[in-house]
This record gives C-alpha cells, structure tokens and sequence, in this order.
C-alpha cells in the first residue's frame, strides 16, 4: 500500500510527467512502428499531411478556447459554437462578394476571399463579446458552477439559432479553392487546400503570439490571467481587457470555421459539438484532479456537464 | 324519464330511417366508400408525398363509383413543421379509423411511420397498402437475411434496434393488415453488386457505412454478394458521421489496397457523398472510378452538391419500380398528366399509388360482391387484399405473400450524369429479385 502511495507521489511531480510521456512515446511507437513498415513510408507521410492539416483546423479552435481559459478560468463551452457560426455566416457574406462554386482560382478570388475573412472575424468577434457582456460579466464573481451552466446554455442557443438559419442537416459549402496536388516524396502529395490550411493557421498562431507579447493589451492580457485583482490595482481596464480576449479568441475561432468550410465543403449546425466535448472532458478531469487535491474546493460537480446527446437529424423513412 | 327515453329512440329510429331512404334514392348511389390516405404533404417530403397523393386521386376520378357506392379520398398530412412526425402519424390513422366510411389505407412514406400506424390499425382490421416503405422488418422477422451475409447469420430485427412484425399486429397477429408495393432495402446491395460486378467490371472494393442499421445492412448485403460473385472488399470502414470529416486517410487506405470503386451504406446527409468529392486527388476522378450506393444518396440533389466535380459516376438504388421505364404505364402517365398539368404533380410514387388504389378498389369489389351488394366489413376488404394475386396494375403484376410483401422484388438503378445538381440522375436499369431470387 505504502509502495502505491509512493509510486502515485513520485508520479505526480515534473520527474512524473517526463516519464509519463517517454512512456505514452514508446507506446505510440510500438503501436504505430510496425503500421509504418508495413504500409511503406511514402503511406506515412500521406496521412501526416492529413494529420496536419486536420491539427490547424483543430489548433484555431483550441487557441480561443485556452486564451479565455487562461485569463477567466471560463471553459467557454460556447466557442465551438462560434466556430460553427464563422462557417454559417461567411456563406452570405460570400454571397454578397459574388464568390460561387465554379469562379476560376486567382487573384481576385483570392484577395475577395482576405476580405471575406477578416469580415467574418469582425463579426464573430463582435458576437463573442457580446455574450460576454450578456451571460458571462454578470456571473463574473459568482460561484463557478453558474458561468460554467451558462456557457452550455449559450451554446444551445447558438446551435438553436443555426438550426433555424441552416437547418438540422449537412449543408455544402463553396468550393472554392483549387485541390491541385503537389508530390513531395514516393506516392505521398499534398493538395494545395492542404497547404492553404496550414498556412492560414500559422499566421495566424504567429500574428497571435506577436500581439500577446508585444503590444500593451497583450502585456494587459497576461497580467490579468496572472492575477486580476492585482492587474487591476496596476490600472488596467479589467473589462476591456477580458472583452478583446473574447474579440480575438472568437476571431480565430471564425477563420477557422472558414478554413472548415473551405478544406472539407460540407458543414452542419454541430460542428462546435466535437471540438466541446473535448474541453467538456478536460474540463470534468481538471475538476476531477483539482477536488482530489484540496478537500475544501469549491470546484462544481462534474456531471452537471456530462452527457448530452445531440438532436438526431434525418429521416425515419430509411 | 323511461317516457322521454323511448321517444329519443324514435324519433332517432327515424331519422335514420329517413337517411338511408335519402341517400337510396339520390342517383343511386348506395352510401360512401373512402380510401384514406396518410402521406406527407407538406415540409421536406412534400414533393414525394403530394404527387404520390395524386395517383390516389387520379384512380379515383377515373373510377368514381363501385357497385353502386360513390368512391372518396380522404388524404392527411403528416408532417409537422416540415418533417414526418411519428406522433402526429398515429393521430392521422386514429381519425382514419374514426371515420367508418374508411375500408383501407394508402400510406404511409416513410417507414417510421407505418410503425406508428400498424399498431392502431390492426386492431380494426384496417388494411394499410404502402406504395414506398422498404424497411424489411415492417413485414418480416430478418433485418438482413443470413443468405445476404457473408458469415450467413441472420440479423433479427431485435438485433437490428427494431421491432418485428409481430409487435406491430399484436391486436390481431393473425390478421395482417399491411401490405406494400415496394420492396425491401435488403435487396439494394445485392443490386449494387451485381452492378458493380457483372457491368462495370470492378474486382475490388472499398465498403463504407455510416454506422447505422439501415447503412451497415446495407454495406453487409452488398459484401456479402460482391465476395459471392467472385470479388475482393479489399477495406471496410463503418465511421461516426457526427465526428468524421477527412475521409482522405480511408481513402488513401482504400486505393494502396488496390480498390478500383467505393460502395456507401448510409445518408447523404452523414456525409456520404463528401466521401466521394474527397475521393478526388487520391482515385481517378468521374466515372473512371464508381461511387455506389442506396436510396439514401439515389436522385438526392444534395449528394450531387457534396460531390461538386466528382459527382459523375456515383450511382445509387432504389427498392421500386420506375413506372418510367415500364411500356405499360405509358398511357395512364399521358392521361395523368393531361389531368395534372403541373410537372411537380407527378412524381416517382405517382403510379405505384394509382396502383395502390386500384388493388384495393378490386378488393373492395371483390369483398361488396362476396357479401351480396352490401357494404362490406374492413375485415373482409383487408382479406380480399390479402388475397391479391396477378393483379395486373400499370407498374407490373402485383401479388401479396403472407407477410404482405410484392411478388415483385423490384430494385432501380440510377447513375449521376451530371454536376448540375437539379439535372436528373439516369435510370441504368432495374433488377428484379422477384423473376431471379438471390440464393
């Protein structure tokens, strides 16, 4: 018993961590090694493109949600639902550019489709911080369980508001961009959409850490997730700077709902719901660790945000 | 009090008295037969519903009266905020039965539905006739037949989430009381191997599904008859629709195992025909490499729109005849269309429901003449239909087994020709299980 105690102890210092991860290392290795062999590296190398681009997709949507996270301690289960809503609402705006299946690739769409972007990032930016204003400033000092509720119920009304705009089914989305593929070894290539979303996705990160360590709100920023009380002692705008958290974490979220769109040419009203589980997850094992760790925690319940199945689309007639 | 309760029985004694002299002697007429219909006519399946409706009606105006009874339709809707609705599908059928003038039942649509419907029904002998549900466990015990399977297992319907045929008649299991024309998704991937197979030459295939009971039994009984002709599944992927979006990863899978075409068991709402668009860059694109499927992605305009460049060469079942394609129906559908102008008044289940109603005019023929003239019970009605054999209608010769299935096992292929997504997909050809069984 004491050997167990010992064991768990030990595992949950830094020592701990690195050894988890040699450990989760060899795993994979043995696990995924023999596939690589067997299937021939060229095989390999497809799927990493894949694997990446589908990683930039992912790594748009994560960066709002930690950037919240970090300086609220919000998992803000609505932002999935803003990624979705950058997807619905650069449709129209599409739309109104005169951007429709079959223009020729160049110049003009490319620049047209710039525009469209920062576009849709204003207006899901814009939409982010008024549910912060709405839902979440209110609850700001309230006790956890009612902010955490709330981010699930402005969720619900996001996918409600889609459901309505777009339907409860998949929808097509412009395809715009050339999938022209380029090989880069063996039989292995990557599609210039490949390319386009990674792309976007690293100026993106870049322009992101940029502006949090070098500009004034984004030394504002990380003085307010350090401690707001005393970020707020210093003078800064503590609303303000909360607010443009939410903008920027939105915007990122919306251009990668156009990235969505335009890599995969299909979207539904619940593409927010996958990337949510996950933090629904984290978050329910954060609380999990955070209560084993200090008895007088006031850490809510984990189940209040467990479970929920989605609304089930299609017909009956098959 | 017993004085003023003898009077209201004469005095209603009388009335009816007065009312069935009434209508004798109006024309002739013995009284009213209706033949319900409960069909979606409005929301999403309006535009199968409603010409689907207007065979019925035009059956009827070619046929106002039988042995002396004036001839009705009386149709319901039921959809509610543009979708079929289950519960609102039960209250149909409950205010059919209410009505006695109602011997039998065209509908329904969709599948879910006629599970809804077949329960009430069958407590009063009601028959239903579907001109369009293929769920096979609406009229048997198997989901899919071991003999479709490769390991030769039967899937029970119980196994397949749904209830069997002796749960919806529990009122009377003796009687049965559904019937349908169209016959059963089992068959449809049996027709895609054939297909895939014999005509477009293919060895190896690549099966995906998108993890449903309809889409895996699907996807199974294709396998299983793809392998039995002679050929390779060289991969078999059932996905998550809900979490799956880069199919590219399968794909590229499927092409190193040497897949020349992809078979998909599902919806084209679960993403089936994205499969397909991403199919571009990794297989030969258009119809050098064929996408097959069921009647979750046939003549579907959104499919054709998931697909964008590649949707050439993407074909898809359906488990009904095409009246179409059959010479004997050419004279109805001109007549048809004479009286409905409109071209959204004809449909794909327009004269498989001018069938319906004339299989079940002829049982109502035959079950008035049984009972000397007189209007007959919905017991004997749903008997003589049950009796239906050779019935000679416009789509083809009709006949029940017990179960209440078609003689006919008719299944229609179609091919998308085009990327314009309003053009109509192609009838390739039909496959008639019926005339050559599957062993």
């Amino acid at each position: 018993m004491a050997a167990v105690i010992r064991v768990r102890k030990s595992l949950s210092g830094p020592l701990g961590t690195r050894i988890l991860l040699l450990l989760g290392a060899a795993i994979l290795i043995v696990l995924v090694g023999p596939r690589i062999v067997s299937e021939g590296p060229s095989f390999f190398l497809q799927i990493l493109t894949y694997g990446f681009a589908d990683g930039a997709i992912y790594a748009l949507v994560a960066l709002g949600y930690t950037m919240v996270y970090g300086i609220i301690e919000l998992i803000n289960f609505a932002h999935g639902d803003v990624f979705t809503m950058g997807a619905v609402v650069s449709m129209p705006v599409m739309g109104a550019f005169g951007l429709a299946e079959g223009n020729a690739f160049g110049l003009s769409v490319g620049l047209t489709l710039v525009a469209v972007f920062f576009i849709v990032m204003f207006l899901t930016g814009v939409l982010n911080i008024f549910i912060e204003r709405v839902a979440y400033r209110p609850l700001r000092n309230a006790p956890r369980l009612a902010p955490l509720i709330t981010a699930v119920g402005v969720s619900f009304i996001l996918e409600g508001i889609m459901v309505l705009w777009i339907g409860n089914s998949t929808v097509h989305y412009p395809d715009l961009l050339p999938d022209t593929r380029i090989p880069i070894g063996g039989t292995a290539s990557i599609g210039t959409k490949d390319i386009l979303v990674i792309i976007v996705a690293v100026i993106l990160v870049v322009a992101l850490t940029t502006f949090v360590n070098g500009t004034k709100l984004g030394k504002a920023m990380r003085a307010t997730a350090q401690d707001r009380e005393a970020a707020q002692l210093m003078g800064i705008d503590i609303n303000r700077t909360i607010a443009a958290t939410f903008f920027i974490g939105a915007a990122l979220a919306g251009a990668g709902g156009i990235v969505f769109g335009l890599y995969y040419n299909s979207i539904n009203f619940q593409l927010g719901f996958s990337p949510r589980q996950c933090s629904e997850a984290s978050e329910t094992s954060r609380a999990r660790r955070s209560a084993a760790s200090s008895s007088a925690s006031s850490v809510p319940s984990p189940t209040a945000t467990s479970g929920r199945s989605g609304p089930t689309s299609g017909s009956s007639r098959f | 009090m017993v004085r003023a309760r003898g009077l209201t029985v004469l005095i209603v004694a009388a009335l009816a008295v007065f009312a069935c002299g009434g209508s004798s002697s109006g024309g002739g007429s013995k009284g009213t037969i209706t033949i319900g219909v409960s069909l979606p006519l409005s929301g999403e399946e309006a535009s199968q519903g409603t010409p689907t409706k207007n065979g019925v009606l035009f059956y009827v105006q070619q046929h106002p009266t039988i042995d002396g009874f004036t001839l009705k339709v009386s149709a319901k809707d039921y959809a509610v905020n543009g979708s079929p609705d289950a519960t609102r599908g039960a209250a149909v059928m409950q205010e059919l039965i209410a009505d006695s003038t109602v011997l039998a039942v065209v509908g329904t649509f969709d599948s879910g539905i006629a599970r809804a419907s077949i329960p009430l029904a069958n407590q009063v002998y009601l028959s239903m006739v579907s001109p369009a549900n293929t769920n096979p466990c609406l009229t048997k015990t198997v989901y899919t037949p071991g003999v479709l399977r490769a390991n030769g297992q039967d899937v029970t319907c119980q196994a397949a989430g749904l209830p069997a045929p002796a749960d919806l008649r529990k009122a009377h299991p003796d009687k049965n009381n559904y019937f349908r024309l169209a016959t059963t998704d089992d068959l449809q991937g049996p027709a895609s191997s054939l297909y895939a197979y014999n005509t477009l030459n293919l060895k190896k295939m690549a099966v995906f599904s998108n993890n449903s009971v309809y889409g895996k039994g699907i996807a199974d009984t294709f396998s299983a008859e793809f392998i039995k002709l002679g050929g390779t599944i060289v991969l078999r992927q059932d996905y998550d629709p809900a979490n799956t979006n880069n199919f590219k990863p399968f794909l590229t899978q499927a092409q190193k195992a040497g897949a020349e075409g992809i078979y998909y068991g599902g919806l084209s709402a679960d993403k089936g025909c994205v499969i397909r668009n991403q199919m571009a860059g990794i297989f030969p694109t258009g119809a050098a490499t064929p996408f097959l499927g069921g009647d979750g992605i046939a003549q579907d305009p959104a499919c054709t729109k998931d697909a964008g460049q590649n949707a050439v060469g993407v074909y898809g079942t359906v488990a009904s005849v095409n009246a179409d394609q059959v010479s004997s129906a050419a004279s109805t559908i001109a007549a048809f269309k004479q009286a409905f102008p409109n071209k959204a008044d004809y449909g794909s289940y327009t004269m498989v429901a001018y069938d319906c109603a004339g299989l079940i005019v002829a049982a109502i023929d035959k079950a008035i003449k049984a009972n000397s003239g007189n209007l007959p019970t919905r017991d004997a009605v749903r008997a003589a239909i049950a009796g239906t054999q050779g019935y000679s209608g416009v789509t083809g010769t009709i006949g029940f087994d017990q179960n209440g299935d078609n003689a006919a096992k008719i299944v229609s292929l179609y091919e998308d020709v085009s990327t314009d997504a309003t053009a109509d997909w192609k009838y390739i050809k039909a496959f008639d299980f019926g005339a050559n069984p599957l062993t």
